[in-house]
Order: C-alpha cells, then sequence, then structure tokens
C-alpha cells in the first residue's frame, strides 16, 4: 500500500494511515525527518489537533484566490491567528503533488454585497493601475467606490449603470498585461 | 406588582436587551416582527409578539399604524422604542399618545427641540453651548456652501440635516472638490433619508468624539451619568466605545464643563428619559456640541458597567411613574463595548449572510449582547450588527486585556458546504477587533476619530494575516487533516446537499402557511 503524502506551505507530511474518520491518531513524518503522533476531532467548523506541541484549535473555510486556486482560510481558536490561502497539495509517495495552478493570474472582480451599480467608469480593453476606482456601487444606502486590486486590462464587462447586482457578481476581470505584472 | 405591558418596538439584541428589564421589573412583554423575523430570537424573550409587515422596514417596523395596532390588541400600556427605527420620531410619540399608548421616552415636543439637528443648534446657542463654526441651517446649493467654507476655512464636512451614521457625510478639503461633493452627498441623503438638504460644518483637527449621557425627570431635573469616548469609528459609525474618556482623563475641567453643559440644556428643555449629547473634542481639550440623541444609545451598556445602573429600568419606571431622580451616581473602573459587525473587515463593508456557528465570550465582567445563538441569518434588511461585547476592569489597561480575551474567544463562522467551503456572504470584522484590541495607540489612549485611517495596518488586506509560507506547524497539520477528511466524505454524500435545500423549501411553505 502506498503511503499518502501532503505539502502544506513549508510543511510536508507522509502519513502512516489516510486519515479519513472525523476522530482519530495516527503517525506523520514531517519534512523527511522524524515522526509525531497527531490526534484529531473535526467538528462543523474545522478540528482541534493534540501533537507533541500541544492542543490547537483551527476553523478553517476553503475558498478560492483570485485566480481561481482552492486554498483554506484558517483561524486558530483562542488566538489571534490567522493564514489565507493555505494549499494543501496531495499525492501518493511515488507521483508529484497536484492542485498547484501555474497560470498567470486574472483577478475575478466581485460584488462584495447585493446593491446597484450607479456608475462605470472604466470600458472593456482599458488598462488600469492598481487602486484605479473602477465603478460607484450603491449599497446599504451608501455609495462605495469599487477600486482596481492589481494592474491590468478590463474584461468581461458587461454590466450597465443602474443595474442590480447580487452578492459575490462577477463585475468584471483584470488580465495581466505584458511587461505590467503587479 | 401586576404591572401593564410594554410593546417593544424593536427587533434584534436591543428587543431582547428591554425585554430582560421588563421581565425582571413584572412587566409583561409584547414583542413585533416583520414576515422577515418570524424566527427570530428577540420574540422568544417576549410573552406574545405580532407580526406587524413585510421585511422592509419601512412596512414593518416604521409602520406606525401597524405597531399600534399590535399594542391595542396586545392591551400593552407602554411603547420602548429601544433604538433606530422609531425611537427618535416625533410623530410616533403623538401617535402614541393619540392612541392611549405611553411612550418610554421624551416628549415629541424635547424631541421635536433636540432631535432635529438644526433646531438643536437654535437651542444650545441660546444656552451659550459652543458648537461647531458653519452654517445657520441647510445651504441651498454648492454656491452658499462655497461661500461658508470660505468663511470658516477649509477642511470642512457636508453633512445630511436630517442624518446619522455618517450617511450623506462628505470630507472637503478644497474649493475643488465641493461641487462633486455635495452633489453626492445629496444623492446619499435622498436616498437614505428621503431629504437631500446638506448644512456645512468646520471639520475639527485631532477631534475625539465625547459623550454625555444624561436622564431627566421631564419636569426640569436632570443628572448626567458620565461620559462615552467613541472615537474609534469606520465610515463614521462607532466601532469601539469607552468610558472614562482618554481625552477628558488628559482634561479633567473640560469632562466637568461637559457634564455641566448637557445637564442645563436637559434641564432647560425639559428633558425625560436617557438621553445622550454627543461633542467633540479637539486634542487641546476644547469642546463643541454635536447633536443630541433623544433616545437609548446602542452603547449605553458600558454606561451600565461603570455606574452599576440599568437604564432601561431607569426609563421604564420614569414612564409608569414610579421614579425619582437620584444624586449623580459613582462611577467606579472603566468599561469598553465593541461591536461585531457582519462587515468586510477591509473596506467595512456589510456582508450579511447566514452564521453556522457563533461563540460569544464569557467570563467574569463580560457582556454579551447579541440576538444570534447556535445558527441563524443576519439580514440583509436590517443593521448588520451581529453582537456587542463589552468588559469592565478596575484600570483601563485590565479591561483591554479582558477584551482582549474574550475577542480571541469569540467565533462567527458562515455554514460550511460539504467540500468545506462558505456558503454564503457572511463576514465579520472580529480579525479586525482582535488587532484593533492590540494597536498601541489604543493601548496609549490616542484615540482620536482617524485613528482606523491613520493605522493603515488594521485593514490593509496583505497585513492582515500571515502568509501561507508562514503557516505553523499545528496549523499546516489541521489543514491538511481537514482537507484528507472533508476530501473523502464529500465524495459519497453529494446526494444530501438536494434533500437539505428541499427541507428549507418544506419549511418555508410551513411558516408560509402559518402567519
Amino acid at each position: 500500500m502506498s503511503q499518502f503524502k501532503s505539502k502544506v506551505g513549508p510543511w510536508s507530511f507522509l502519513w502512516k494511515e489516510f486519515p479519513c474518520a472525523k476522530e482519530g491518531s495516527t503517525q506523520v513524518q514531517i519534512n523527511g525527518g522524524s515522526s509525531v503522533e497527531v490526534h484529531w476531532k473535526v467538528d462543523a467548523q474545522g478540528i482541534w489537533i493534540r501533537t507533541h506541541e500541544g492542543l490547537f484549535g483551527f476553523d478553517l473555510i476553503q475558498g478560492e484566490d483570485d485566480s481561481g486556486q482552492k486554498s483554506y482560510l484558517i483561524s486558530e481558536r483562542h488566538e489571534n491567528q490567522q493564514w489565507t490561502n493555505v494549499a494543501v497539495l496531495v499525492g501518493d509517495a511515488s507521483t508529484e503533488y497536484t492542485g498547484r495552478s501555474t497560470q498567470q493570474k486574472v483577478i475575478r472582480l466581485k460584488a462584495q454585497m447585493p446593491g446597484k451599480i450607479i456608475r462605470i467608469l472604466v470600458q472593456s480593453g482599458q488598462i488600469l493601475v492598481k487602486d484605479q476606482p473602477v465603478m460607484v456601487m450603491e449599497a446599504m444606502k451608501m455609495e462605495n467606490e469599487i477600486k482596481a486590486p492589481q494592474a491590468g486590462r478590463v474584461s468581461q464587462l458587461q454590466l450597465k449603470e443602474g443595474q442590480a447586482i447580487e452578492s459575490g457578481a462577477e463585475l468584471l476581470r483584470i488580465e495581466p498585461v505584458e511587461g505590467n505584472a503587479s | 406588582m401586576k404591572r401593564a405591558p410594554v410593546l417593544i418596538a424593536n427587533r434584534g439584541e436591543i428587543a431582547i436587551r428591554v425585554a430582560r428589564t421588563c421581565r425582571a421589573l413584572g412587566f409583561p412583554t409584547v414583542g413585533i416582527y416583520s414576515e422577515a423575523d418570524r424566527n427570530s430570537e428577540h420574540l422568544r424573550y417576549c410573552d406574545q409578539s405580532f407580526e406587524v409587515g413585510p421585511a422592509s422596514p419601512q412596512a414593518s417596523y416604521l409602520n406606525v399604524q401597524r405597531v399600534i395596532d399590535a399594542a391595542h390588541q396586545a392591551k400593552a400600556k407602554y411603547i420602548h422604542p429601544g433604538y433606530g427605527f422609531l425611537s427618535e420620531r416625533a410623530h410616533f410619540v403623538d401617535a402614541c399618545e393619540k392612541a392611549g399608548l405611553v411612550f418610554v421616552g421624551p416628549s415629541a415636543q424635547s424631541m421635536r427641540l433636540m432631535g432635529d439637528k438644526i433646531q438643536a443648534r437654535a437651542t444650545v446657542d441660546a444656552l451659550q453651548v459652543p458648537r461647531v463654526p458653519g452654517s445657520a441651517g441647510a445651504v441651498a446649493d454648492a454656491q452658499e456652501a462655497k461661500r461658508i467654507a470660505r468663511e470658516i476655512g477649509f477642511p470642512i464636512l457636508l453633512k445630511a440635516t436630517a442624518g446619522g451614521g455618517g450617511k450623506g457625510m462628505r470630507r472637503v478639503d478644497s474649493e475643488q472638490e465641493l461641487d462633486s461633493a455635495f452633489e453626492g452627498a445629496t444623492r446619499e441623503a435622498l436616498g437614505a433619508f428621503g431629504d437631500g438638504a446638506l448644512y456645512v460644518e468646520k471639520l475639527i483637527l485631532e477631534p475625539h468624539h465625547v459623550e454625555i449621557q444624561v436622564f431627566g425627570d421631564g419636569q426640569g431635573g436632570a443628572i448626567h451619568l458620565g461620559e462615552r469616548e467613541c472615537s474609534i469609528q469606520r465610515r463614521h459609525q462607532k466601532v469601539w466605545e469607552e468610558s472614562p474618556s482618554p481625552i477628558l482623563n488628559r482634561f479633567p475641567k473640560t469632562r466637568e464643563a461637559m457634564y455641566e453643559a448637557a445637564v442645563r440644556v436637559a434641564k432647560h428643555v425639559k428633558y425625560a428619559s436617557a438621553g445622550t449629547f454627543e461633542f467633540i473634542v479637539d486634542g487641546q481639550g476644547k469642546f463643541y456640541f454635536l447633536e443630541m440623541n433623544t433616545r437609548l444609545q446602542v452603547e449605553h451598556p458600558v454606561t451600565e458597567w461603570v455606574t452599576g445602573l440599568d437604564l432601561v429600568a431607569w426609563q421604564l419606571l420614569l414612564a409608569a411613574g414610579e421614579f425619582k431622580l437620584p444624586q449623580v451616581p459613582e462611577r467606579r473602573g472603566s468599561s469598553i463595548e465593541v461591536r461585531l459587525y457582519a462587515e468586510d473587515p477591509h473596506h467595512f463593508l456589510p456582508a450579511p449572510g447566514p452564521i453556522g456557528h457563533i461563540h460569544l465570550p464569557s467570563g467574569p465582567f463580560v457582556r454579551a449582547d447579541s440576538s444570534y445563538t447556535e445558527s441563524g441569518v443576519v439580514s440583509l434588511h436590517y443593521d448588520p450588527m451581529i453582537a456587542k461585547l463589552s468588559v469592565w476592569a478596575p484600570e483601563r489597561s485590565e479591561a483591554i486585556a479582558r477584551l482582549r480575551v474574550a475577542l480571541d474567544e469569540t467565533q462567527v463562522l458562515p455554514p460550511l458546504k460539504r467540500d468545506g467551503s462558505a456558503q454564503g456572504s457572511l463576514k465579520t470584522n472580529l480579525s479586525f477587533l482582535k488587532k484593533l484590541v492590540r494597536n498601541s495607540a489604543v493601548l496609549d489612549g490616542n484615540t482620536t476619530t482617524d485613528l482606523i485611517a491613520r493605522h493603515s495596518e488594521l485593514t490593509d488586506p496583505h497585513l492582515k494575516s500571515e502568509a501561507s509560507d508562514q503557516v505553523s506547524l499545528p496549523a499546516a497539520l489541521a489543514a491538511a487533516l481537514v482537507h484528507l477528511i472533508r476530501e473523502s466524505s464529500s465524495s459519497s454524500t453529494q446526494q444530501s446537499e438536494d434533500r437539505v435545500s428541499s427541507s428549507w423549501q418544506y419549511l418555508a411553505r410551513k411558516e408560509g402557511v402559518r402567519s
């Protein structure tokens, strides 16, 4: 039976048993060095784990970064500690990791909340600088300026002024421009 | 003692807070709810409750006739408005009186005198309370605003006469910006309040927002109950409130002068019940009257902590004719309240949505006012506040430490789908509050109103958390475990999501029939 491995940030793990139960314990080899015992208990929002370092709780929400890569937002329970965009790569001992995306970043700018587009300040194909205002949206009776999170070229702009939009709706995309990578 | 029922014309945490005191004093409680609130937590604290209309506040919680009808049906004698909604509408107070109901709060007369910003300015001017220089009333157009701005000097603020909460407000630093700012503020005020009128005010530098809590007996007697400093604001809305005020600790004479001014005005207008005088205090300890809030404030728990009083009990007993104004109570120790909102922690846009899990803090001298328990939905229709967390300790530094622990204990998370991704769009400002309670300017009491803007590390999304390559070993192990466990369970249970959605539809149908 081949062993499962996973990689998270600077850490690579080789699991003695495939962890699939909500509660359990196993040996895991860390960064090709020594093995430690890990006990865990998964709950609805995350996990409690006990290692040689102690007892730790984490909330984990899976999301996608702006380029569509799956990753986790991890918050440590009872601490002021958070990590964003933590990708977990998995594989078995004889193969390469899967899950890493190497494509260039296309930012999909999404509405943070439901509201109405009051003014659109850019056009399709236009090249933006970072933080350039792209549109004004009215939500919760307040006007909010939406800015470009990175430099690039506007594409997929299909909204009209006055249009109502749902939370999470894609507003436009910002594609990287040659020689203008931010 | 058998008392007459109190209708609580509100929802959320404040309805629960009022209901608790009603029950302690023996007033039967009557709740109201909109169609969107049929399952809301606040109804569980009321002896009976009445539906007053559709989700939109205008159609339900602001619907004077429906609220009064509910009071009649319930044979209620009193109406407590909470804060927001009908709490500062003089016409509602008139309507209550006409309907033979007792409004728990100030008279319509003092609401008109002090609640309207322009009327209030005239009232305090007559009593020589200092005020920020600005236009005498609403300005006709951008030209008039420009002329006044030249007189008093830039920077200035444009504010909606009907406004509050920062809506329809703009800072203008120069004459060139004025036209577009005027247009924007007018549109926003029109949208939010149905009234686009604006006035002009000089912008005070190094400003602190300090307010004096007063309580009047309606006969010309009034006392103060100390101050609250609410300087830390985002989008001109308070997010951190404390007593005593750090800036007034540096200027004790200013504190006494502000107490005296607030009580003088409250006595003059024969103010009844709880009210708050908002002032701006500059870095030199000069104070200017801003406005009066003729209601109970969101942040009243801070005053309750330092005075040991129950302000709602005072309001109810005064309304019932059983209240005698005591001496100014002693204030002890230090209290801080923070507001936990469903909003993005970086730009503070509201981000309501369903809550999958909530854990609010507890422990010695920790208070959590909230209407969210196990799970629920932060509704798009209403204020996105999730909870008010407040603490007390003998010293400010100890209160901050207590608040830090309380915030680290707090969890508010969206429901997760099978694959571990968030369901809905809920975000909270919890990570922001955790940074705020550790911020050096906050710890030092340098709490000017621009604190959040001055400390971009509080809101910078790139600094908000450690990058993934900094992840600790336990966190990495946790991520790997959760990933593997969720992956292995999600493939086999694809079907159950459909079932969940249809039971929600079933519930929706059932609830629809019940009304």
